[in-house]
């Protein structure tokens, strides 16, 4: 079995460990550091459910190799607000909108719609639908995760200077 | 028996909440030196009607309801706990009408959904927002019912359609956006009067997305299209009608 060192950032901190040359990043995030809200949905990169931030941008980390994020920084729905901490723009967003029925896909919408705000922070419907297309959701149908990140783009300034006042 | 959760689940919630209710304002008359009848629940706490200054908040009413020299004589320490077994008397009928509006390409028979209004009556309603969003999830199956999903097999029984690579799971951009509205009938065989409906959207949206394809066709002599009803199955139906 060939093993490697991997020194990874992941929410802020830097994280190192000898692990499997095949590990997969979402294997490394729950089952070495044991961040488990970042979900396995298909194993196949369809669905979306593994969906984390790597260096800012929206990746499905179940197809990529923890080797390949050596010296990377990994973002994780766990990262996004420590607990006690107000919520981000688009976690609120999902709660206020109610963007969930059972949760599973979750954390990958919400990392998914927080790296389409960093590039585009005021997105229309079509946008934001075409942005979450690699990320599938059995239960809602969509419409409140559209307008969840709406609410979220809406609200991303107020939010922030409540956080920062 | 049908979508239940509610129905059946709920009025459990109901009847036991109610007994527990009872019991803790009982404990809360006793606590305020008051009668029973006067005791008004409301805000998180219990008090005294028409003397607003003399209340006693829920958390103090569940401490003492573990302590047997602060409870009234019927009742027992551990009090504030009920369990309800029950059935409910018959099953509950939503009912509904949805509307759909869809475009099909002459080239490639595909079909885009222009727009989905969603008229559900599910008596009465918990929570707006929740029963909206069964609502919205049960249209999405129901579309993807009619569109998309279906587990295909070859000639040897063997499942084609086995990953999401092959069976199509709609994603955002294939849905439509809904617009919904409710008529409220209570039903009288429970005493929230709520009904059903996490399956309403499931077993309203297929008809209506597959009527409505039928209708853009029937200029073509097209009176059934099998679901899922995919752009080929639409283009051969456009090619056969030339």
């Amino acid at each position: 079995m060939s093993t490697m060192n991997v020194t990874i950032t992941v929410n802020g901190t830097e994280t190192s460990h000898q692990v499997e040359s095949r590990l997969l990043l979402v294997h490394y995030l729950r089952e070495v550091l044991r961040l488990t809200g970042t979900h396995v949905g298909c194993d196949t990169s369809s669905c979306g459910a593994c969906t984390v931030l790597l260096d800012g941008q929206a990746v499905k980390s179940c197809t990529v190799l923890a080797a390949q994020a050596r010296g990377c920084s990994v973002t994780t729905i766990e990262g996004l607000s420590a607990p006690g901490d107000p919520f981000t723009p688009v976690q609120e967003g999902f709660r206020q909108e109610h963007g969930l029925q059972c949760g599973f896909c979750t954390p990958g919408m919400i990392m998914a719609s927080t790296a389409l705000l960093a590039d585009n922070p005021d997105p229309g419907e079509d946008e934001i639908r075409r942005s979450l297309e690699g990320n599938l959701c059995r239960c809602t149908g969509y419409e409140m995760i559209v307008r969840a990140v709406r609410w979220a783009a809406e609200h991303a300034a107020g939010l922030a200077e409540e956080v920062a006042g | 028996m049908g979508s239940r959760a509610v129905p059946v689940g709920g009025e459990g919630v109901k009847t036991a909440s109610t007994r527990v209710i009872e019991r803790a304002t009982k404990i809360a008359a006793h606590l305020l030196e008051a009668d029973e009848a006067d005791i008004e629940v409301a805000d998180g706490q219990f008090s005294v009607r028409g003397t607003p200054s003399k209340s006693v908040p829920w958390a103090d009413v569940a401490w003492k309801s573990f302590q047997p020299l602060e409870l009234p004589p019927d009742l027992e320490p551990g009090c504030l706990d009920a369990t309800v077994f029950q059935q409910v008397p018959n099953f509950s009928f939503p009912c509904g009408a949805y509307c759909c509006v869809v475009e099909i390409d002459r080239g490639t028979g595909g079909v885009t959904i222009r727009s989905m209004h969603l008229v559900d009556d599910c008596g009465t309603v918990i929570n707006p927002l929740l029963a909206e969003g069964q609502v919205h999830g049960g249209v999405a199956q129901g579309i993807a019912q009619a569109l998309f999903e279906s587990m295909e097999y070859d000639e040897h029984g063997l499942p084609r359609t086995a990953t999401l690579v092959d069976y199509l799971v709609p994603a955002a951009p294939d849905l439509p956006s809904y617009t919904s509205g409710r008529v409220v009938t209570p039903t009288p065989n429970n005493t929230l009067g709520a009904k059903g409906i996490g399956e309403s959207g499931s077993v309203g949206a297929p008809p209506a997305v597959v009527n409505a394809v039928v209708d853009a066709l029937s200029h073509l002599g097209v009176r059934h299209v099998d679901m899922p009803v995919t752009p080929f199955k639409v283009w051969k139906l456009l090619q056969e009608a030339r």
